[in-house]
């Protein structure tokens, strides 16, 4: 578009020429020059020479003197151009004229981005233009919620809302998407007449509408009866396109932020869900320790009364037996045998042997000093003072008669020891697993390491246990849970060292107000790449294996040292390996302290 | 007459008493032997062999100081000297991988849990001993009221029409 725009004035009569000049003087500015034609044939000429140019003609004025309006190609030629064509005689031409003015400015200006008038002055003008063309056109109420346009059908006209308000929206998949509520604009069926197309939107009435309906043979009509409506129409379309436009710009924006807002929310969800399924597990396995806890306390409460009732029952047995026993016609011959059943001390299978071999040797009879060793009677000397003088016979039915007695005392003497030995560990077992583990109490760090030694006996093997306990202080805390560490740093110690080793554990303490218990086993050590990772939830270097009750992985062993307001390390190289769990005396009620 | 011998491993002088013990049924035909090591049972082994005997059958608890009882079984099975010993496991604590380690690799003939009956220890030793004695033993005759009698004379009898 060229930067000058002529506006043209055709004037047969010299006068007439310039009072019309002189009106139309009025608009000249610098970028807008009136000419002056004589006749139809050089207004012709002149004009399609300034179209040819590029330049803009926004207004021809052609007194009434000339025949012009017989011109049907001028008048063509003009609304091909967007020139709005006056007739001088006109009543209204000093308002026309006001209108031309300002469609030259808005011309020049809406493409420079930039006008003084509003939308509704704009659009204004233009529904005067199409009133006056149409010869005031119908008005038409749609109620709330009409639907003035179907997407992808075809439109035949546009509507020009006069008052109340349209949106406009296409359904995808199932949902009505809006695309211009308050950017609608006021002519409905827009894109469908700039476009020669079926309806981009669907268009409903939001409010109720007032609209005049103008269909497209209209639209030609008008425009054609009325040259400056084709301005006001251009300028009210590149508006409303631009609006939308823009609207669909900010649109585009806010979808983009909203796809970025929703890209770093559901990294947020999956690290929530991996956090909360980290915690589930946690509390899964604390909650697993608990229910043992509870299962491992009711097992030793139950095993407690028949415990009791076989220690009392073997002590009844033998007072019995003791009783019956004095009234065996040898008796003193049988109650020895039965005292030295119940507390001599037991020999190893190899000291038993070595014993019959050398008393054989000495009595000459092997069989015979296999029974009297079996008697505990380990002596030649105590084999002379009971069998001496005694013929074979007699010496077998005596001997049988001892091994009976023998019998009886080796059978109370190992119910009694066996029987003790599960009342200790039911006793340990309840120590271990503290019914009452939620009271805190003053916890024996030692007591702890012994009695998760004592449950960890059996794994032993050919370890060896080193102790080193220094005087340490009781620390406040739950006895139950800090049994848990133990038992889990010891079991993880010994399952490292494969039955082969040192087991060395020490408590210490680095200062009157901490506590300090080590655990180090020879084994083959943690690699240093899997250092970090050991406190890790589901680490293990145990391929797997579950071991009752343990292998719980040393997540909760820290979860419960930090409970206590402690310190857990390691340090590890191949065939040493330490866990050093550090807890203020204070235990659970410490405050926190760093380092 | 070889002296066969029963051995009994176990490292708790309680249990072992009580095996041994429950095995007195066997003893006017059979040694018992008691062990409370895997080196002691060792030296009984090679003692009893020295003697001329041989121990027919071995008894072995899991949890033996240092040594589990299916590794000492194994071992036993794979020195000539002793593979034809029958060998009981008497447990209470093995692990299915232990134990089926055991079965595969051919130490293990047989498994008792504890605690055990009296009536299930004898049947099994009573087996076991036979499987041994008709590999092992020429002449069955002495073994017939102790052991498996009809199984004993059906092979008296066959080994009798092959002579």
């Amino acid at each position: 578009m060229s930067d000058q725009s002529v506006i043209l004035v055709a004037a047969a009569d010299s006068i007439e020429r310039d009072r019309l000049r002189h009106q139309v003087d009025t608009l000249t500015t610098e970028t807008v020059q009136v000419e002056v034609v004589r006749d139809p044939t050089a207004l012709h000429a002149r004009f399609d020479e300034l179209i040819d140019e590029g330049t803009l003609v926004p207004l021809i004025i052609v007194d009434e003197g000339l025949a012009v309006d017989a011109d049907e190609a001028l008048q063509r030629a003009a609304s091909a151009a967007g020139t709005a064509l006056l007739r001088r005689s006109s009543p209204t031409v000093a308002a026309e004229l006001e209108i031309a003015r300002k469609s030259i400015q808005r011309l020049k200006r809406t493409f420079l981005g930039d006008t003084d008038l509003s939308d509704d002055e704009v659009e204004d003008a233009m529904i005067e233009e199409i009133d006056r063309a149409l010869n005031h056109p119908e008005r038409v109420v749609y109620p709330a919620g009409t639907i003035l346009l179907e997407e992808d059908q075809t439109v035949d006209g546009i509507r020009i809302v006069m008052d109340g308000r349209v949106r406009l929206f296409r359904h995808v998949e199932g949902h009505d998407v809006i695309f211009h509520s308050r950017t609608a604009g006021r002519i409905v069926g827009l894109s469908a007449m700039a476009l020669r197309r079926p309806a981009a939107f669907t268009a409903q009435a939001v409010t109720e509408l007032t609209a005049i309906p103008v269909s497209f043979d209209q639209l030609d009509t008008a425009l054609q009866r009325s040259p400056t409506l084709s301005v006001h129409l251009v300028d009210v379309l590149v508006r409303s396109l631009a609006r939308r436009n823009l609207r669909t710009v900010e649109q585009r924006v806010h979808i983009d932020r909203l796809a970025r807002e929703l890209a770093v929310e559901r990294d947020q969800l999956a690290n929530a869900l991996a956090r909360l399924e980290q915690a589930q597990t946690r509390l899964i396995e604390s909650e697993k320790m608990a229910t043992l806890g509870q299962l491992v306390a009711g097992v030793a409460h139950e095993l407690n009364n028949p415990v009791a009732a076989i220690e009392r029952g073997v002590d009844f047995l033998t007072e019995d037996v003791e009783q019956l026993s004095a009234a065996h016609p040898l008796s003193e011959v049988v109650l020895a045998s039965l005292d030295r059943a119940r507390n001599q001390a037991p020999l190893s299978t190899r000291q038993e042997r070595d014993l019959w071999r050398d008393l054989g040797a000495e009595l000459g009879d092997d069989s015979l000093a296999e029974r009297l060793v079996g008697l505990g009677l380990r002596t030649p000397q105590d084999a002379g003072r009971l069998l001496d003088g005694l013929s074979p016979g007699e010496r077998d039915a005596l001997l049988s008669e001892m091994e009976i007695y023998h019998r009886l005392g080796t059978s109370l003497r190992n119910v009694r020891s066996s029987a003790g030995r599960i009342a200790s560990h039911v006793k340990s077992l309840r120590s271990y697993a503290r019914a009452d583990r939620e009271k805190r109490t003053d916890v024996s760090i030692e007591e702890g390491l012994d009695e998760s030694l004592m449950l960890l006996n059996h794994k032993l093997g050919e370890i060896e246990l080193a102790r080193a306990y220094g005087s340490v202080p009781p620390m406040i805390g739950y006895a139950g849970e800090l049994n848990q560490v133990w038992t889990n740093l010891l079991s993880n110690a010994i399952q490292a060292m494969a039955g082969r080793g040192t087991l060395t554990v020490g408590t210490s303490a680095p200062d009157p107000s901490h506590v300090q218990a080590t655990i180090t086993d020879t084994g083959p050590g943690i690699a240093q790449d899997d250092l970090s990772r050991i406190f890790d939830l589901h680490f293990t270097t145990k391929e797997g294996r579950v071991e009752f009750g343990l292998g719980l992985g040393l997540t909760i062993t820290r979860d419960i040292v930090e409970r206590h307001h402690g310190v857990i390390d390691v340090d590890s190289r191949p065939g040493r390996t330490s866990f050093r769990v550090t807890m203020p005396v204070d235990g659970v009620d410490a405050i926190d302290q760093k380092d | 007459m070889t002296e066969i011998t029963i051995l009994v491993l176990e490292d708790e002088p309680e249990v072992r008493a009580a095996v041994s013990r429950d095995l007195e049924l066997f003893a006017d035909s059979f040694r018992i032997g008691l062990s409370d090591t895997a080196d002691d049972a060792r030296t009984v082994i090679s003692e009893v062999r020295d003697g001329g005997g041989e121990v027919g059958l071995i008894l072995c608890d899991h949890l033996l100081p240092g040594l589990r009882g299916t590794e000492f079984l194994i071992e036993l099975d794979h020195d000539p000297a002793t593979a034809s010993m029958r060998k009981v496991l008497l447990t209470g604590q093995a692990g299915h991988e232990d134990t089926i380690r055991a079965i595969n690799e051919g130490g293990l003939d047989h498994y008792i849990a504890k605690p055990w009956t009296v009536e299930e220890l004898h049947a099994v030793v009573r087996d076991q001993l036979t499987e041994y004695v008709l590999a092992e033993v020429e002449d069955l005759l002495p073994y017939v009221s102790i052991l498996d009698g009809p199984r004993l004379l059906e092979a008296i009898s066959e080994r009798g029409w092959d002579r």
